[in-house]
This record gives C-alpha cells, sequence and structure tokens, in this order.
C-alpha cells in the first residue's frame, strides 16, 4: 500500500497537503516504470502552476515524460538537489525525492486517494 | 484482417525542421495511429530534448540543427531510413520496454528479410547514466546492432493531455555518417540502393501486424504545422 497520507494522480504524481503548501514528487511506480533515469527539469520558484497541467519533465533512457501537477498555486520551492542525485528518486521517492512545493491555491478534481491509486495500478497492469 | 488502421504516410526526403514539426503536429492531434517514412534533405542534425546545443555547434558537415522532442543523444541523420510512429497510449504497449520491444521485433523481422542480421544489445548491458553525446555511441539494453554497433537510433515521447499519446521516434542507419563512422549501418550486408523502395512498405507492413493494425496509405496534407514549426526553430539553442 502506498503512503495513505498523500493523494495522487493517474499519472502517478502525488501531493502531501500540510497547511496551505503542498509538497509534490511521483510514486514508486512511476519511478520503476521510467526506470533509468537520466534528466529531470524542475520549474523556478516563483513559477505559477495550473493542476492536471505539466509542471516538469523528466527522461529516461526510454522515453521524456510530462509532470502533472495535481495542485494550482505558486511554487515556493524545488527540490534543487535531485536533478544531480535522481537516484533519491529510486530510494526514496515519498519523502527525499520530493520535487517541487506549492502554495496551493486549488487542486485538480482528478485525485485520488492511496487505496483508488492502488486500483488505478492494478487496471493499468 | 485487424479492424484498426495505421495511417502510413511517405514523406520522401525533407527539410529537418519541417520534419520535426511534423511529427510533432501529429503527436499534438487526434488522428488514428500513424507511421510516418521519411529522410533528410539536407542533412539533419538532431540532437535530444534535454542535450545541451553548444556541445555541437562545431560539428562538421552541411546539415541542419534540429532539437527533437524526443530525448536520447544527438544523431546524425545523413543516409537513414527514419520513422515516428505517433498513436494513442493504447494502441502501444503501455509498459516502456514492451513497446521498445514490440517495434523492435518488427524492425529486426523486416531487417532479417532483406538481408541484414540485426540483435539485441541485451538487458544486463544498459548503461543508465548516457556520458556520451552521440545517441549511436550509446547503446542501451533494447538497442539493435549489428556486429560493427548500434544500427538503430530510438528515443519516445509520452504525453497524457489532452489525450495520451505516443511518439516513437526511429532512425534505421543505411550508410554511417561521418559523424558517428562506428555505428552499425545496412551497407554492411546489402546496396542502400538495391532496398530502399521496399524497406519502408516492409517495416510498416511488421509494425502494423506487430501493434495488430491493418497498413493503410495515408496523407498529411490536412495538417497544420505553424505552431510546431515556430516551437522546432525556436528551441535549438533553448539550452
Amino acid at each position: 500500500m502506498r503512503p495513505n497520507d498523500r493523494k495522487y494522480l493517474k499519472s502517478h504524481e502525488w501531493c502531501k497537503v500540510d497547511g496551505d503548501t503542498a509538497t509534490v514528487g511521483i510514486s514508486d511506480y512511476a519511478v520503476e516504470h521510467l526506470s533509468d533515469l537520466v534528466f529531470l527539469d524542475l520549474p523556478e520558484v516563483g513559477t505559477t502552476v495550473t493542476a492536471d497541467e505539466t509542471f516538469g519533465e523528466i527522461e529516461s533512457v526510454k522515453a521524456v515524460s510530462d509532470l502533472y501537477s495535481p495542485l494550482s498555486g505558486e511554487i515556493v520551492e524545488i527540490n534543487q538537489e535531485l536533478p544531480d542525485d535522481l537516484d533519491t528518486l529510486k530510494s526514496d521517492p515519498w519523502a527525499a525525492g520530493w520535487m517541487i512545493k506549492i502554495k496551493v491555491t486549488g487542486e485538480s478534481p482528478n485525485l485520488l486517494d492511496a487505496a483508488a491509486y492502488e486500483e488505478h495500478l492494478k487496471a493499468e497492469g | 484482417m485487424p479492424a484498426r488502421r495505421l495511417s502510413v504516410i511517405h514523406s520522401g526526403t525533407m527539410h529537418p525542421e519541417h520534419n520535426m514539426a511534423l511529427d510533432e503536429a501529429l503527436l499534438a492531434s487526434d488522428r488514428e495511429p500513424t507511421l510516418r517514412l521519411y529522410g533528410w534533405q539536407p542533412a539533419g542534425l538532431s540532437i535530444g530534448y534535454f542535450q545541451s546545443h553548444d556541445r555541437f555547434t562545431s560539428v562538421p558537415g552541411d546539415h541542419v540543427c534540429v532539437r527533437r522532442t524526443t530525448g536520447g543523444g544527438a544523431i546524425y541523420h545523413e543516409h537513414e531510413l527514419t520513422f515516428a510512429l505517433i498513436a494513442n497510449a493504447d494502441v502501444v504497449p503501455h509498459d516502456l520496454d514492451e513497446s521498445y520491444a514490440t517495434i523492435h521485433a518488427a524492425i529486426t523481422a523486416t531487417l532479417g528479410d532483406f538481408g541484414v542480421p540485426v540483435h539485441r544489445f541485451g538487458r544486463g548491458a544498459t548503461a543508465p547514466r548516457p556520458n556520451h553525446d552521440w545517441c549511436f555511441t550509446q547503446p542501451t539494453c533494447h538497442d539493435l546492432m549489428t556486429d560493427r554497433g548500434k544500427i538503430v537510433g530510438s528515443a519516445q515521447r509520452r504525453v497524457r493531455t489532452p489525450i495520451p499519446r505516443v511518439l516513437h521516434h526511429g532512425s534505421i542507419v543505411l550508410c554511417a555518417p561521418a559523424a558517428t563512422p562506428g555505428c552499425g549501418a545496412v551497407d554492411e550486408f546489402v546496396d542502400p540502393a538495391s532496398i530502399e523502395r521496399e524497406l519502408g512498405p516492409a517495416l510498416a507492413e511488421r509494425i502494423a501486424a506487430s501493434l495488430d493494425l491493418r497498413a493503410c496509405e495515408g496523407s498529411v496534407q490536412d495538417l497544420d504545422t505553424t505552431a510546431t514549426l515556430a516551437a522546432v526553430q525556436s528551441r535549438w539553442d533553448r539550452r
């Protein structure tokens, strides 16, 4: 079971809300699915993001994929070490592998709780 | 016979910027599964989506530089058969490994039919962090090889909105370019000129069959590439 203290998008991003700020990352399933990660491109602090729209891009040796924001708001912090240490995404996708922090103004209507995300993963195979 | 169509576009040789713009316009569209087969005139130097352009500004040769929307390393496109497979995500295997295995099995069978034996590089030799600038000098587990070197360069772009779509780029080297002389090439085994006309249609049939699609002749004449061409022309030196 994935952590139930956060919510998920079907595109495998997670968000964990704490007050008016939320932390965003990608799930262990996404990391495993992408496998050998090569590059991560994150936006700058101060950028406004919109729920269900892209906030960054990630490349593995097999594909470039967009990263989608579970929430709307302004980015107040990015994990600056992460692009240079993508192994952290493998070893700790739920904490040290966080990507951005957002001052939240809205959320995607498509957020799933942990149980629903598990069901989605089963359906996705 | 499969019910779903694979629209096959034989574009011939095109300018590098137009090649990339067409593929990206197809990715942004909601069209039926499409396989575009093309060449490059003038020669093209395409770099991966995340690569730094300044490492390629002094590459010799008469070519046009473009940044692909797909990832991976740089490719010097000169004498090759390039293809772009663009489809809704549910048309190709969801799993990335499986999608590569499926498409590369079709390429392997096609090249084999023309007397060009290729083999998979193999899982145990994956290069997880490519340190090389050039696609053809850094084989990873899925890549197709001759005994001399990598003969097919491949990369994907996957998008989720507005609908999940996949763009798979593939470059089958006919004659090795000067920029990557050690790569594998069709001309190790047969004269490319003797098979060039048949290779594309045969590849289309194999790829269609591997995806349970029916290859049909298609057209992109009504596709608007204004926005994607502008995007391609503006991003070469973005990184």
